[in-house]
């Protein structure tokens, strides 16, 4: 993994701009710092109009694993610059896997009900429904060990068994079928005709992406660490607004449109 | 077939002449251009990836390579994820060779040395 704002990393992300390129972000953690409950993040006002100068310039979505519905609540781009739900959501995806994926959701959501009372740890822990997958948040329990075991019992007895992509203090449950951020970044691509792409993630969810075997991909993780898949990284979420106003630069420098 | 071979020979020499021409008043050679288009699309790819979408050989790949590199119209960097590896990008002054070849490689194939064998070629009319 090297720095990105290294020479190297410069100068690849330099060369993105002699193509077309989709600049795709995380949300939580990336665009904005992760806080205790989700419901409580903030986008900061610089980030909110840089996003807004490089959408003006270039291709630009932000992938989440949040509701799209909620992440216009956070940010003002508007919703076709939105995926939401791991690629679930934003990209007009079959809508009968979309309708399974809710009653799959609705299921669990009973099924937890259940087991969700008879939990021994703190109240810490609890459901956020994000109507096609769901999201077990633990970040504010007292005992985070045991509130992630007591949480695996619960989710091994689900059926269908989901599949289960581990964050920061959070456990996204996605039903069997449903894609990931990885699928949903190819899947832009070849919507939007574009060439090549840029993304910035901070989580395992970003993993998925980040391991796609694609040398089209430049993948970039918030905050360096040895085991992620990423090639470059940023030492910390407020490294952001640096890396957006580099993007903007560099684009509207661009000769892309002068006829090659 | 001598007379086959002789227009082979032609062919040859009058591909070289553009090469050289188009090196000497565009910046790139035909294969160069076809090296940077490539690599303008793959930012940060491996030289042995890059050779496969030419359909060059490594070997013979590197020879270009090092002229681009020469030009600084290529960046080769240690790759991030595996330190024995190189990755490649095409700069911005690779960039503007890109440009400028394409806004005259045109005029250079309509002179009537290169008109009379590449009449097939339509690499910038559009």
């Amino acid at each position: 993994m090297k720095y990105l704002f290294s020479e190297m990393g410069e100068q690849v992300v330099e060369s993105l701009s002699f193509t077309r390129t989709l600049y795709a972000f995380d949300f939580d953690g990336t665009l904005v710092p992760i806080v205790a409950s989700p419901e409580l993040v903030r986008i900061s006002r610089e980030t909110e109009k840089l996003l807004h100068e490089l959408a003006s310039c270039a291709a630009v979505l932000i992938i989440s694993g949040r509701s799209v519905a909620d992440l216009s609540t956070h940010i003002t781009l508007g919703r076709k610059y939105l995926i939401g739900n791991h690629g679930l959501e934003g990209l007009g995806g079959n809508k009968e896997t979309i309708a399974k994926c809710e009653a799959v959701c609705s299921k669990w959501l009973n099924q937890l009900q259940r087991g969700w009372d008879a939990l021994k740890s703190d109240t810490g822990t609890f459901i956020e429904n994000k109507k096609y997958s769901l999201a077990l948040h633990y970040r504010k329990s007292r005992n985070k060990k045991n509130a992630r075991l007591e949480l695996f019992s619960l989710i091994e007895k689900l059926q269908p068994p989901p599949r289960v992509i581990l964050g920061k203090c959070v456990m996204n449950l996605i039903p069997a079928g449903g894609p990931h951020k990885g699928v949903a970044l190819l899947e832009a691509m070849m919507k939007l005709n574009l060439k090549c792409a840029f993304y910035i993630g901070d989580d395992d969810t970003d993993e998925d992406v980040f391991t796609l075997p694609d040398n089209r991909i430049i993948t970039v993780r918030v905050g360096r660490r040895s085991t992620s898949q990423a090639q470059f990284f940023l030492k910390r979420q407020s490294e952001i607004n640096k890396l957006l106003r580099n993007l903007i630069k560099i684009n509207q420098k661009s000769t892309l449109h002068a006829g090659v | 077939m001598d007379s086959e071979i002789a227009q082979l020979v032609k062919v040859n020499m009058a591909f070289h002449n553009l090469n050289k021409s188009a090196e000497g008043k565009l910046g790139l050679s035909l294969v160069q251009y076809y090296f940077l288009v490539t690599l303008r699309d793959m930012p940060g790819c491996s030289p042995q990836r890059l050779a496969t979408a030419i359909g060059m050989h490594p070997s013979t790949m590197s020879q270009s390579l090092k002229r681009l590199v020469k030009k600084e119209a290529v960046f080769v960097g240690d790759d991030p994820k595996d330190a024995r590896k190189k990755i490649l990008s095409m700069t911005r002054a690779g960039n503007h060779l890109l440009i400028k070849f394409s806004r005259g490689i045109g005029e250079l194939l309509s002179t009537r040395e290169f008109e009379k064998y590449f009449i097939f070629v339509r690499l910038g009319k559009g």
